[in-house]
């Protein structure tokens, strides 16, 4: 069991440097705004990291069938239900309740 | 509710839009704020069945902010890690979020505390949240409406998940696929926003080659591969005759 000044310190230093990670690009960036090449990066970017977030969600192992088909199925109800309803809890509360029917059946 | 508002308010239309801004930014942030209600329990759950105290929850959700370095920490806690490990991990694990400047609208937040605070609270959620930001004009208050919110969602859910560790069933399997089907809908989003086939392949491409080659640090060799793309699908558009880059409506 750690004390609590090693938790305190490692919580805090973790803190701090993921703060550092986030802020300090921001320091030279306004710089690059009239840059070409940072402007394409953008404006471009963000579908790039939503998908790369996205595949880093998808659980181990999803080469196995049987992983595969509860995971293929809730994210067709989630993307089913977003392009035809628009309506964002809907579609993470729908494809969520799909997964948890699937892995908890038969109950 | 707006007009109930606008008649009862005597106060200027600033105060007034301020309120619907506000609002706005919870209606942007309401299915992320659900989404990461079970992994939050989970968390807080794991954080006390792995021998911490309970207090550390609302620290680690708190003041670090960064979900899956968070499920990391508690494991390198626990045994004590020395510090230089839990800095090295949260860098590697963390320095997706040095891109996330390119596009995040900070210039949008008013005043030097809530910029400060802006730039703590950019996770993945509030980065993806914001893509709409500059066409869709979005305020300070907004920005700052989807930071706080997601951020005591996400604080509350694990210190809940720490507190009733008993309480919370082990048996319902299969609800952390909420944060899947949440980056789904927010990946939907960025295409509605910027409609580009070969864009999403050669993310999708990066993301594969990613968690084949570098399984413990996919995240951030998938965002460094797809850079590259970019990066030399510019070039070679510099080399042809659109230097600006059309985009892609």
């Amino acid at each position: 069991m750690p004390d609590n000044l090693y938790l305190f310190s490692a919580i805090a230093l973790s803190a701090a440097l993921t703060f550092a990670l986030r802020a300090l690009p921001f320091t030279f960036i306004n710089k690059l705004r009239s840059n070409n090449f940072i402007n394409y990066l953008a404006g471009r970017m963000p579908l790039g990291i939503m998908v790369v977030l996205l595949a880093s969600t998808i659980p181990a192992g999803i080469m196995d069938l049987a992983v595969a088909w509860p995971v293929a199925a809730a994210l067709a109800t989630t993307v089913g239900l977003h392009l035809f309803k628009s309506n964002a809890v809907l579609s993470v509360l729908g494809g969520t309740a799909v997964y948890v029917a699937i892995l908890s059946w038969p109950l | 509710m707006f007009e109930k508002l606008a008649i009862k308010s005597t106060k200027p239309a600033a105060v007034g839009s301020r309120w619907q801004q506000i609002r706005l930014g919870a209606h942007n942030v309401l299915p992320a704020c659900l989404a990461v209600i079970p992994l939050g329990l989970a968390l807080g759950v794991l954080l006390v069945r792995t021998g911490l105290p309970w207090w550390s929850a609302p620290l680690l959700a708190g003041l670090v902010f960064a979900g899956s370095l968070e499920f990391l920490l508690i494991g390198l806690l626990a045994v004590a890690a020395p510090l230089s490990h839990i800095a090295l991990t949260t860098m590697v694990v963390n320095f997706r979020h040095v891109f996330y400047a390119i596009s995040f609208p900070l210039h949008r937040v008013r005043g030097k505390g809530a910029k400060a605070y802006s730039m703590f609270a950019l996770t993945d959620e509030a980065y993806a949240l914001t893509v709409e930001a500059e066409r869709e004009n979005y305020s300070s208050a907004r920005i700052l409406s989807i930071q706080s919110l997601f951020h005591a969602s996400w604080t509350i859910s694990v210190l809940a998940g720490a507190l009733l560790t008993g309480l919370i069933p082990e048996s319902i399997k299969g609800l952390d696929f909420a944060v899947t089907a949440l980056f789904t809908v927010l990946a939907i989003e960025a295409y509605k926003a910027y409609r580009s086939l070969p864009l999403s392949l050669l993310a999708l491409i990066s993301a594969v080659v990613a968690s084949w080659i570098a399984p413990q640090s996919m995240m951030v060799v998938a965002m460094v591969m797809f850079l590259i793309g970019l990066s030399v699908a510019y070039l070679l558009r510099r080399g042809t005759k659109d230097p600006e880059g059309s985009h892609a409506r």
